[in-house]
């Protein structure tokens, strides 16, 4: 089957998440929104005749902010254990990437865009960077404009006029909302297993950049049985309440954590195994062993993703959860209620 | 016609904006910056028309209803259609008929697709990975990249890397899997 040229020029701005990725393109008459879904893409369609408008909001950068400053300091800090023990190459490494990051993070400013058509407003996921919004939306402002006649500015401001506030706003007492049964209250928190897992890995991770630095390994099981406490504590709430509590940062939180623990947790138990039983290796199984065990580079590196990791996880779950669409006037999203 | 919620509020502090008329930005009390672009067509009524009747003889009518006056002829077919019949899409004036055909013959309708090249790239590093599941698996996904390459494609631009690349290392799989048996056949022989 002959397959055309598509006829989609990219925007700038992308989102992905975990499984999802959206994305905005343009088209000869229309902006196509792309989301990509694991084994499938969806579409959703904005004619430059039906725009009615264009949003674009602000996003404070608060909490990303901190996280933000926290790795970077707790680079910084790995950078001069690196040098400081002698090891120039993996310091300066770590460096490049350490300047890369804060260049990209201290210039990144979040904001929210919609459309609005006759259908109702969208918003459209991938214009979640100021930067490649702005260049976005002047992309198609441009067509919108040559494909609709131009108004005058009092028309304009008609359409602009400031609508009624919000109905709980104007309410001189608005009536306290019925409380929730705290059964069901508590059903939906995220298990403090969690937060208990984040603090125990942080405190592995800074066992294991000690260790790393200054320590003989003479304590091997401690760091497998550290990562398996915190696979129990992460991966037991997990069956237990389901994905449905922790979603976004949470989810992804809990996930990489426990991809990299379970991995680094089977190193360290052969580890550990083999000190155990150190003479029934054999001589190359010994030199393996031996050349991991004084990597100090590979430790500090475990150390500073066990680290990142642990402050990643605690400040997903220490954070304010978001308000939830339906109860506020949150925006409204593009492909059904899956915020609800 | 205004603008609709939740785009007059602010999305922090649920304020209401007053944004500016020439898409300006404009501070929320919160201090979020907002500034909206708004186009003509937020002022164009969309009402629904069963059509107006022929008063007079010799009134073109519409091709559906021989009763309705005719308002418009299709940009396609060129059929005289009716109030009720007219379908605008884009910049163009359809009838019902070609809208229909439309919608079997090109993408312009089309609102998902199946990604096979994905689907036959996982399959084929999964299989990789875990060696033993891939003597089912690499079947499968040397058939996924083959429907990927003569299954419609993604409407946006997508090269077919992963497909070739799933197909590739399908085809090593299988050809491991051959081997394998060749080789234990003869040493059994041997």
């Amino acid at each position: 089957m002959p397959h055309a040229r598509s006829e989609y020029k990219r925007l700038p701005g992308g989102r992905s998440r975990l499984f999802r990725r959206d994305r905005l393109y343009l088209g000869p008459d229309h902006v196509l929104l792309a989301r990509s879904l694991s084994f499938s893409e969806e579409y959703r369609r904005f004619y430059y005749s039906d725009i009615q408008a264009l949003v674009l909001q602000e996003r404070p950068m608060g909490n990303r902010r901190l996280a933000d400053s926290v790795a970077i300091g707790v680079a910084v800090a790995a950078i001069v254990a690196l040098f400081a023990t002698g090891h120039p190459v993996w310091g300066a490494l770590l460096s490049i990437v350490a300047v890369a990051y804060a260049w990209v993070a201290l210039r990144r400013e979040d904001c929210q865009a919609w459309v609005q058509t006759a259908v109702g407003a969208a918003e459209l996921p991938s214009l979640c960077r100021a930067r490649s919004a702005r260049k976005a939306i002047a992309l198609i402002d441009e067509r919108t404009r040559a494909a609709q006649p131009p108004l005058p500015p009092e028309e304009l401001s008609r359409a602009l006029e400031t609508p009624p506030p919000l109905p709980f706003q104007i309410a001189a007492s608005p009536p306290a909302p019925p409380a929730l049964p705290i059964a069901a209250e508590a059903s939906r928190r995220p298990s403090r297993l969690y937060l208990a897992g984040f603090g125990l890995l942080l405190a592995l991770g800074v066992f294991k950049m000690y260790a790393a630095l200054s320590m003989p390994r003479s304590f091997p099981w401690v760091m497998p049985a550290g990562y398996l406490i915190f696979l129990a504590l992460t991966i037991v709430p997990l069956l237990r309440q389901g994905m449905k509590n922790i979603r976004g940062s949470r989810a992804a939180a809990v996930l990489t954590s426990i991809v990299v623990t379970g991995s680094v947790a089977t190193y360290a138990l052969s580890w550990a195994t083999s000190e155990s039983s150190r003479n029934a290796q054999d001589a190359n199984t010994r030199k393996i062993y031996a050349m991991l065990e004084t990597a100090a580079p590979l430790h500090v590196g475990i150390a500073v993703v066990l680290l990142l990791l642990a402050i990643w996880g605690l400040l997903a779950f220490l954070m304010a959860e978001e308000p939830v669409a339906g109860r506020s006037n949150a925006p409204l999203t593009l492909f059904g209620s899956d915020r609800l | 016609m205004k603008l609709q919620p939740p785009l007059t509020h602010c999305h922090v502090c649920l304020a209401t904006i007053s944004y500016a008329p020439d898409g300006a930005a404009v501070e929320c009390r919160c201090g979020v910056m907002a500034r909206a672009l708004v186009y003509p067509a937020i002022f164009r009524l969309r009402s629904a028309s069963a059509g107006e009747t022929i008063q007079t003889e010799g009134e073109a009518a519409c091709f559906a209803h021989e009763d309705k006056r005719a308002v418009a002829a299709c940009d396609s077919c060129g059929r005289f259609v009716c109030a009720l019949c007219r379908i605008e899409w884009g910049s163009r004036v359809l009838c019902p008929a070609c809208v229909n055909a439309a919608e079997k013959r090109t993408d312009l309708l089309v609102r998902s697709r199946t990604m096979y090249d994905t689907m036959a790239l996982v399959t084929a590093i999964g299989s990789a990975i875990i060696f033993t599941l891939s003597l089912f698996a690499a079947p499968v996904a040397i058939y996924l990249a083959i429907r990927a390459f003569r299954a419609p494609r993604s409407l946006v631009p997508r090269t077919m890397v992963r497909a070739w690349f799933a197909l590739g290392l399908g085809l090593l799989e299988v050809g491991g899997w051959v081997w394998l048996l060749v080789f234990l056949v003869m040493k059994a022989r041997s």
